[in-house]
């Protein structure tokens, strides 16, 4: 039999009925809303509910300044690296935005003597968990010009104590690592005291007390590898491999959605040599990186080159297939990337440093990465910022460091370390002084990371008098 | 710092209101027309004042959970409505027997045979169908109506229920199926497919 209606239809014409909430339902819903917020604060008010206590404290210190109401307390955990006492110092930027000691923490790592400026990198999947990775005491025996293999931090108060994870393998050096939720981690990375280059893959369920093995997907490399997990199941991994040419670098897409079980892998469209991967949801994800132009081979600075624009790639399939972004004026490269939410990105848009003196400005998207606008940070000064953070889509931060005008290169001329914030996505940025361990001078500020609204974490380095300093951490 | 013209996501209500619980009133200004002309539909506007204020005040309550990278909150909150609407499944059920009751005493003054005849049949339709929906278990009858009624995207529909996108593709089919097959007055259930049944069968 043929139906004579369509069965959509129907249904919505059966549910056809136009209703509106009156006043009465406004008032209604309005007044129980209000008093759950009563009770809530009530709870706070008798010490039943520590966040209650914060938010009353920062009531009381917040008269006025609504724009500072959007920053909310970010206390901010600065774990400083010197040889002799690192610190883990607690701030909040609730009243002035000035930085504060707060608590002092003792990372493993930041203990130990390190050469090279390797990137330290910190994850913070919840406002009490975060993990921190880091190059390790350099074995004896090992050539100066190699890198150390890393080491892995987990702190689950907030910083205040670290330990270290123990590895299945000693000697890996990590080139990605993700954490999607306060258990679970992948990190990827290879063996690099042997020379064998072997690539793992390795996942964690438990806080990084165990790590098991994962299957390497087809074809991947990880000398070069981000990694983006978007939740405990659904990963995005992207590999510098070789370009068509030869020369070039062509990058690869990996996504898993069974925890890195099973993979599947597509092209970057055109040659993309990748530097930040963030997948906000298992569908969406943006890549920052550099589209290659011509190779240099010498510079002015005798070092080799790698001559390119910044470019952006966004894929809303999961990675299964990606499209480039349109970036205003993209510069050198394009690094520091965070994403708030699906649609929601900022990144760190840098020029030349070999050429040029540095200049590093914001770039926003709030289309998933198809478009993006330009933000400048502070036009008074060369800024070199390599680390971003968004709590929402208008709150975010960057760091890294301040160079006084005409300086070309980072290792010339004076820095200082920056933090700079924006309440308003970018259209007014202000910087925060830094704060220090008694005796110390803080020299940098690398990555930060933004688990909540009201907290956020950065690694800050430090040398201290009377400790064997580390020159390259300047 | 000017923030007055920025357009705030949904996700930035809620998790600004962790520190600002206020700030979750601008949540209430966008959403309650949907949210009570949902409930109103399926369970009649005498309840649907009330269940209004219950989901403003469970999503409030529940607000720390809210996963933030989910821009747009409309997914959460209609599953939050779907929860409740899922414990008055009888006053549903009775809301759809009255609308057939209606129908089957609605007096009729229509102009020509013809009309007649077509009203007859619509409203023979609207009865199956009405029939046929209130026959749907609760999996089926939500998905169904997040979708075709509500008309959000299956990828919100599957939020809003917590399942996967194929289970919601495929409830939603096996319920327009049901339908259908009310519709075309066949009304058996197919050999080796699961029985669609009403919550009181369960």
């Amino acid at each position: 039999v043929r139906n004579r209606y369509d069965e959509l239809e129907v249904l919505r014409e059966l549910f056809d009925q136009e209703f509106e909430p009156g006043a009465h339902t406004w008032t209604t819903v309005t007044a129980r809303l209000e008093r759950e917020m009563a009770e809530e604060c009530s709870s706070y008010a008798t010490g039943r509910h520590s966040a209650g206590r914060r938010l009353r404290s920062l009531k009381l210190a917040i008269p006025v300044a609504a724009a500072l109401l959007l920053l909310g307390a970010v206390s901010i955990t600065v774990f400083a690296k010197n040889a002799s006492s690192p610190h883990a110092i607690k701030q909040s930027l609730a009243t002035n935005r000035t930085w504060k000691l707060a608590a002092f923490s003792t990372p493993a790592w930041a203990q130990q003597s390190t050469i090279g400026s390797s990137p330290y990198t910190l994850t913070c999947p919840t406002t009490s968990t975060c993990y921190a990775t880091g190059p390790s005491e350099i074995p004896s025996g090992t050539p100066s010009s190699g890198l150390p293999p890393s080491i892995l931090e987990v702190t689950h108060n907030g910083g205040t104590t670290w330990s270290a994870s123990s590895l299945p393998l000693p000697d890996i050096q990590f080139t990605g690592v993700s954490c999607p939720s306060e258990d679970t981690c992948m990190l990827g990375g290879s063996t690099i005291v042997d020379g064998s280059g072997t690539q793992y893959l390795f996942t964690t369920t438990n806080g990084g007390a165990h790590w098991t093995y994962l299957p390497i997907p087809d074809a991947i490399g990880l000398s070069n590898l981000a990694l983006s997990c978007a939740s405990t199941s659904a990963c995005v991994a992207i590999d510098a491999g070789p370009g068509p040419d030869g020369q070039g670098v062509e990058d690869t897409s990996y996504a898993t959605s069974n925890g890195g079980v099973t993979w599947s892998h597509v092209s970057l469209p055109g040659t993309f040599r990748t530097d930040a991967l963030q997948c906000p949801s298992a569908d969406d994800c943006v890549a920052t990186g550099q589209a290659p132009g011509a190779y240099r081979v010498t510079d002015p600075m005798g070092t080799g080159g790698f001559a390119g624009s910044g470019a952006v790639a966004y894929t809303t399939n999961g990675g299964l297939s990606w499209a480039r972004g349109s970036v205003p004026s993209p510069q050198f490269t394009i690094a520091g990337l965070s994403c708030s939410d699906a649609s929601h990105c900022v990144a760190l848009n840098t020029n030349n440093l070999i050429t040029k003196p540095i200049s590093t400005v914001a770039i926003f998207t709030d289309d998933g990465g198809a478009s993006w606008t330009t933000s400048t940070i502070d036009e008074s000064t060369s800024l070199n910022l390599s680390s971003t953070a968004c709590s929402s889509s208008i709150d975010c931060w960057a760091t890294g460091d301040s160079l006084s005008q005409g300086v070309v290169t980072s290792s010339s001329g004076s820095s200082s370390p920056v933090i700079f914030a924006t309440s308003d996505r970018g259209e007014t940025w202000t910087s925060s002084p830094l704060p220090a361990a008694q005796g110390a001078t803080s020299t940098s500020v690398g990555e930060i990371s933004c688990p909540s609204t009201t907290e956020c974490l950065a690694l800050e380095y430090q040398n201290v008098p009377g400790s064997s300093t580390n020159a390259d951490l300047r | 710092v000017s923030t007055g013209h920025i357009e705030q996501t949904d996700s930035d209500i809620v998790v600004h209101s962790l520190a600002e619980p206020e700030r979750f009133g601008a949540l209430v200004d966008r959403h309650l027309s949907a949210i009570y002309r949902y409930l109103a539909r399926r369970l009649g506007a005498d309840l649907a004042e009330d269940l209004s204020a219950e989901v403003f005040t469970t999503a409030f309550a529940a607000r720390a959970r809210y996963e933030a990278s989910r821009a747009d909150a409309r997914p959460w909150l209609f599953g939050i409505t779907t929860n409740l609407i899922r414990r008055h499944v009888r006053a549903e059920n009775r809301r759809l027997q009255a609308y057939q009751r209606a129908q089957s005493q609605v007096t009729h003054h229509q102009t020509s045979s013809d009309d007649l005849v077509e009203h007859l049949d619509q409203l023979a339709a609207l009865e199956k169908v009405a029939v046929a929906f209130s026959e749907l278990d609760s999996d089926h009858r939500d998905a169904l109506y997040l979708v075709a009624v509500a008309e959000i995207s299956f990828k919100d529909a599957a939020i809003a229920l917590g399942i996967t996108l194929g289970t919601a593709h495929s409830r939603v089919a096996r319920a327009r199926e049901h339908l259908r097959d009310s519709l075309s007055g066949s009304g058996q259930e197919k050999e080796g497919e699961p029985r669609i049944r009403t919550e009181g069968h369960r």
